[in-house]
């Protein structure tokens, strides 16, 4: 055995490594991430992160979260993508324009955005509870549920063959094994990234999928948000539940461009998309019923944006225009909701 | 870290060079193997490395003391401590807590909670192949065949072969060990032909078994009551499809890469679905385990040399232990007295004549093919109630279908594929390993990268939880 055997090998790896090489470079001339050019540096983007200045009209991350001032009112924003997205300036992103709007009134406030692409609502609570008695917030945001919704896809629908005697296989779905190094190498590179937009999303819409996630998801949504709340009133803040909204709502199902419904199949293979609709309606009857049961303020996002395709630039997140219009509807519900704590902060317990 | 994952073939480059490297030096080679096959069984879980080095051990040394030992009884007690051993460790691993919940209704009778004595062990994967294995070793020696192997190191080899070890097939001593002893057979052409084979299995896994499952089956079987009684009979055929596709595709992958390492592993499958009879299904499916039970277990209970109705009680106590061996769980031994039961009608009718016409050879066939499609369904739902949903679902006899075309065009593929004639098969596999280089090189990077785009979740092979 020599090494002339492992050309075939060889061969096959220049191969990938040509097309690859080819792909990064289309891609980074149109503007994404790749591994060879890194991240893309964005005209509008603000590069900068910590932020000091309490003049600054940026939502700030909780990590750099200066001391609490006397008087001053927090507001913690738990989202995900929604709220930290990547494609948009921080100026332009709902938090930032919702902490400008209530600054205006005259007030000491600060809005931390504690939002991170990929959290789940487990993982918003995890956050505030470790963060929470150093940024003291005075009100806690919840604006959460897509990344609920795949994760809970993947863990009701996947519909694996059965193991062999409970809680002895090694795929458990409550805890997925983390991708490795490789994995995640791979899975960055442009061909993951061709291959996954052009071939699995289409290959998903031929599934036999799933119109509703069940009655075990919605029991799961309603202990993770009431979990959350527990957590926010364990911080000494008032929890405001949001609706969420979509681009385009159930009765229009027809007219959701292609394009929608592609990028929602590359991300959950399990759900259709009146699934989602579904699922989605019933996740806001039940934050709406939450709120009503324990007296927790309720923005109606949903009422407010749903079906305006302009305020989207996919199926969940925001356009510039929406992110100005979620900021006005929170600012709205909070100014109706609760006049005091924006007047002199009486929701403050710290 | 599966066959179908990056990981895996960022794994079997590095071995592969390396190997190369120490390729003429017996030791080093060996060494290289053992150390490669133990990193893949860590890379599932690190701390059950130690059972295979238990095993190994175990069956090392009982090997060693049968072959010194001359007194029968002796010679029994010997092989009684391996058996022990093995069946201890599966008995635990694999099968304490499913005893534990059947037995619970009873015991609670007599004011016992035996949930309390469940553990919360993970089972060890392949364990139920690697025990089989080092078994057949132990019980070879025994009836004074000549297997025994003094090298610790090889006879660890023998055992933790990473191509064979998660999901077999099934080794037998006399077939692997005398290949450690000499050069292994890498030829261009054997290099070759085991990575067609390798793309082959892929190709079974990816193309047809995947897809399958998460076009339909899946979702079919999760939720019965929600499709058609064609879609639940469609569902059931692509399931029938899927396990074959699922697991003689991971073992192509085995014998492939085995191969390219210059070592033959024992054929697994010979398109079961065209057998006529239950008995034929049994020579043509998962071979290396249906002849590791007819030897070793059918034939130690007497096998066919005793009263015809203690034949059948061995067919059935075999087909018992056999759907058992598959995992702890009612349907799996349903699922295995079925066939039981099945094998014992077909040795009655083993009596009769051979068909004459291809019309009688088919109708036997579609015959057969059904009798074990519906065994798939005792082997894939997951409990009582599953079935009985999957059973009412199918007796409302309503048509229509939610399955995509693609989904018919996969398992249509399947189907053909698995009607085409091994010959031709071969035919095509000779002649494309004479293509050169550059092509091929070219062509199985392409499908890697097709495949990647149509793996839409990360399934794991089917028999990797046995």
């Amino acid at each position: 055995m020599n090494f002339s055997l492992l050309r075939v090998l060889f061969l096959g790896c220049i191969y990938l490594l040509l097309i690859e090489s080819a792909l990064e470079i289309r891609a980074h001339f149109r503007g994404f991430d790749t591994i060879a050019f890194g991240t893309f540096q964005r005209q509008d983007v603000s590069v900068t992160t910590a932020l000091s200045s309490p003049q600054d009209p940026r939502a700030i991350p909780a990590s750099d979260t200066p001391d609490k001032k006397k008087g001053e009112t927090r507001y913690w924003i738990a989202s995900s993508s929604h709220a930290e997205d990547i494609y948009l300036s921080r100026e332009q992103v709902f938090p930032t324009r919702l902490e400008t709007r209530l600054k205006a009134i005259g007030q000491p406030i600060t809005v931390i955005n504690a939002s991170h692409a990929g959290m789940d609502i487990d993982a918003n609570r995890t956050e505030l509870a470790a963060k929470g008695a150093i940024a003291q917030p005075d009100v806690v945001i919840l604006y959460q549920m897509s990344t609920e919704i795949t994760k809970l896809s993947k863990q009701l629908l996947s519909g694996k063959q059965p193991g062999t005697s409970k809680g002895q296989g090694s795929n458990n779905p409550q805890s997925p094994p983390q991708p490795s190094r490789i994995a995640q190498w791979y899975e960055s590179t442009s061909l993951f990234a061709l291959l996954k937009g052009n071939v699995s999303n289409k290959l998903t819409g031929q599934r036999v999928l799933a119109d509703t996630l069940g009655k075990r998801a919605d029991e799961e949504f309603e202990l993770h948000v009431k979990e959350f709340v527990d957590t926010a009133r364990q911080v000494g803040a008032q929890p405001i539940l949001c609706t969420f909204a979509t681009s385009h709502s159930q009765r229009n199902i027809p007219n959701v461009p292609n394009e929608v419904s592609d990028l929602l199949f590359r991300y959950n293979v399990y759900l259709s998309l009146s699934g989602w609709f579904d699922t989605i309606s019933r996740f806001n009857h039940i934050l709406k019923r939450i709120a009503d049961e324990q007296h927790i303020p309720l923005v109606d996002i949903d009422a407010a944006v749903s079906g305006h395709s302009e305020y989207f630039r996919d199926f969940v997140h925001f356009t510039p225009e929406g992110h100005q219009k979620v900021a006005e509807t929170i600012f709205a519900e909070l100014h109706t909701h609760a006049p005091k704590q924006l007047a002199g902060g009486t929701l403050s317990v710290h | 870290m599966n066959f179908n994952s990056i990981e895996f073939a960022a794994f079997f480059s590095c071995v592969l060079i390396l190997y190369t490297l120490v390729f003429y030096r017996e030791r080093w080679r060996d060494v290289l193997l053992l150390a490669a096959s133990y990193f893949f069984y860590m890379s599932w879980n690190w701390k059950y490395a130690g059972l295979l080095a238990f095993s190994t051990m175990v069956d090392y040394s009982v090997g060693l003391l049968l072959a010194r030992e001359q007194r029968p009884r002796a010679r029994l007690y010997i092989l009684i401590v391996s058996l022990t051993s093995n069946l201890g460790l599966l008995g635990l691993f694999k099968y304490y807590n499913f005893f534990m919940d059947v037995s619970g209704p009873a015991m609670a009778l007599f004011g016992w909670d035996m949930s309390l004595l469940r553990h919360e062990l993970l089972l060890p994967v392949g364990i139920s192949f690697y025990t089989f294995q080092t078994m057949s070793y132990t019980i070879d020696i025994y009836r004074g065949e000549r297997v025994l192997e003094r090298s610790i190191l090889k006879f660890a080899v023998f055992v933790a072969f990473f191509p064979q070890l998660i999901a077999g097939p099934i080794v037998r001593a006399k077939q692997f060990l005398p290949q450690l002893h000499h050069l292994p057979n890498v030829t261009t052409q054997r290099f070759h032909d085991g990575l067609f084979l390798v793309f082959k299995g892929l190709s079974k896994k990816v193309l047809i078994a995947d897809l399958l499952a998460t076009l339909a089956v899946d979702n079919i079987f999760t939720h019965p009551l929600t499709f058609s009684s064609w879609d639940l009979l469609i569902g059931l055929y692509a399931y029938t499809f899927q396990i074959y596709y699922d697991f003689s595709g991971y073992s192509d992958i085995a014998i492939g890469l085995a191969k390219m390492l210059g070592y033959d592993l024992p054929q697994n499958f010979n398109r079961p679905y065209l057998s006529q009879n239950v008995r034929e299904f049994w020579t043509r499916w998962h071979i290396s385990l249906s002849t590791w039970l007819r030897d070793y277990l059918y034939i130690s209970l007497g096998g066919n040399r005793v009263a015809p109705w203690r034949v059948k009680m061995n067919l059935m106590i075999t087909m018992f232990l056999g759907g058992l061996w598959h995992g702890a769980a009612l349907h799996f031994i349903c699922w295995g007295m079925y066939h039981g039961f099945l094998l014992t009608i077909a040795r009655e009718g083993s009596k009769t004549e051979l068909p004459r016409t291809t019309a009688q050879k088919m109708s036997r066939q579609i015959g057969c093919f059904h009798l074990i499609a519906f065994g798939w369904l005792l082997f894939r739902v997951q409990d009582l109630d599953n079935f009985l949903e999957f059973l009412q679902g199918l007796s409302r006899f309503t048509v229509g279908t939610r399955l995509s075309s693609v989904f018919y065009v996969v398992l249509g593929l399947g189907i053909l594929l698995h009607l085409l004639p091994t010959p031709k098969l071969e035919r095509f596999a000779q002649w494309w390993i004479m293509r050169p280089v550059p092509v091929q090189a070219v062509t199985y990077a392409t499908l890697l990268l097709i495949y990647a785009g149509m793996t839409l979740e990360a399934p794991s092979f089917i028999y990797f939880q046995f």
